[in-house]
C-alpha cells in the first residue's frame, strides 16, 4: 500500500462519511488596552469640561481630565503659564493653583480663564 | 546579550512618560457653538485712545465703570457709586478710594500680566458679586 492510501486511512473516519463542520464554541476576542480606546477604565472615569477665554479670541477648548489632575497642569496644557488664573463659570470661584482641580469640577462644567487680577494697596 | 535587555528595559522604564493628565478634545461635529466674544463685546464697553467705559453687570446690579491705562503696563479702575454698605463686607474694601462725583477708585496690585482689560472687568464683577453674597 503506498504513503497516499495510508493518509487517507488515518485522517477519515472508519464508516467513510463526511465530518461536519462544527463552528467553535469559544470566540477569542482581544482585550482593549487599558490606556486606548473609548470603553478604556480610564475614560469611564474622566471628566470632560470646557475653558473659556475670559479676554482672547481664543475658542473655546473642551479637554478631558484625569484623576490627579491639578489647575497647572491644565493652564500648562492651554500654554499657559503663571500670571493666569482658571475659575468656575457658575460660581465665580477661582482655583488655587496646586488645587486638585478633578475633584472640584463635574463632568460637562464651564470654566474661565483670565489673567490674574488682585486688587491690594 | 542579558545584561544588554536589562540595560534597555532599566532605561525604558526611566525614560517612560506618565500619561497625560490632561489632553485637549475637538468639539464633537455639528455641536453648538460656543459664544466666543468677549467681556468687552458683551457688555458693551466703548473704547476710547486710553481709556475703556462701559458697565460692570452683576447678577446684583450695573455700576458705571471706567478702566485707564496708566503706563508701565498698570491700569486705573474706576466705578461710579459703588454699592458700599456691601462691599464695606468685603476683604477688598480697603482698596477703594474716593474720587471726584460720585466716582471711587480701585487700586490692582496685581494688573493683567497681557494687559488684558476683559480680565480687570471680570475680577471687578467677582469681588461685586463676592460682596453681595456676604
Amino acid at each position: 500500500m503506498s504513503k497516499a492510501n495510508d493518509f487517507v486511512r488515518w485522517t477519515t473516519p472508519s464508516n467513510n462519511l463526511p465530518i461536519p463542520y462544527q463552528p467553535p464554541t469559544i470566540a477569542l476576542k482581544p482585550l482593549p488596552h487599558p490606556n486606548r480606546g473609548a470603553s478604556s477604565m480610564l475614560d469611564q472615569i474622566s471628566k470632560n469640561v470646557a475653558v473659556k477665554f475670559v479676554g482672547a479670541a481664543r475658542p473655546t477648548q473642551n479637554l478631558v481630565l484625569m484623576p490627579g489632575t491639578s489647575t497647572r497642569d491644565v493652564l500648562r496644557e492651554l500654554g499657559l503659564g503663571a500670571g493666569f488664573q482658571l475659575g468656575d463659570a457658575r460660581n465665580d470661584t477661582v482655583f488655587p493653583l496646586d488645587d486638585v482641580l478633578f475633584a472640584r469640577v463635574q463632568d460637562g462644567d464651564l470654566l474661565h480663564v483670565s489673567a490674574m487680577v488682585d486688587a491690594g494697596h | 546579550m542579558i545584561v544588554r535587555n536589562m540595560l534597555t528595559r532599566i532605561f525604558a522604564a526611566l525614560t517612560r512618560r506618565p500619561p497625560p493628565k490632561v489632553r485637549m478634545v475637538a468639539t464633537p461635529a455639528g455641536a453648538v457653538r460656543r459664544n466666543n466674544t468677549s467681556l468687552l463685546q458683551q457688555r458693551g464697553w466703548k473704547k476710547r485712545p486710553k481709556s475703556y467705559s462701559g458697565p460692570f453687570a452683576t447678577n446684583f446690579g450695573t455700576w458705571s465703570g471706567r478702566i485707564e491705562h496708566a503706563g508701565g503696563g498698570f491700569l486705573r479702575v474706576y466705578i461710579k457709586d459703588p454699592p458700599m454698605t456691601a462691599v464695606d463686607k468685603h476683604p477688598k474694601r480697603p482698596c477703594f478710594y474716593r474720587d471726584k462725583h460720585g466716582w471711587w477708585r480701585i487700586n490692582l496690585a496685581t494688573p493683567p500680566i497681557d494687559g488684558d482689560v476683559n480680565a480687570v472687568i471680570h475680577y471687578v464683577e467677582r469681588v461685586l458679586t463676592e460682596s453681595f453674597q456676604r
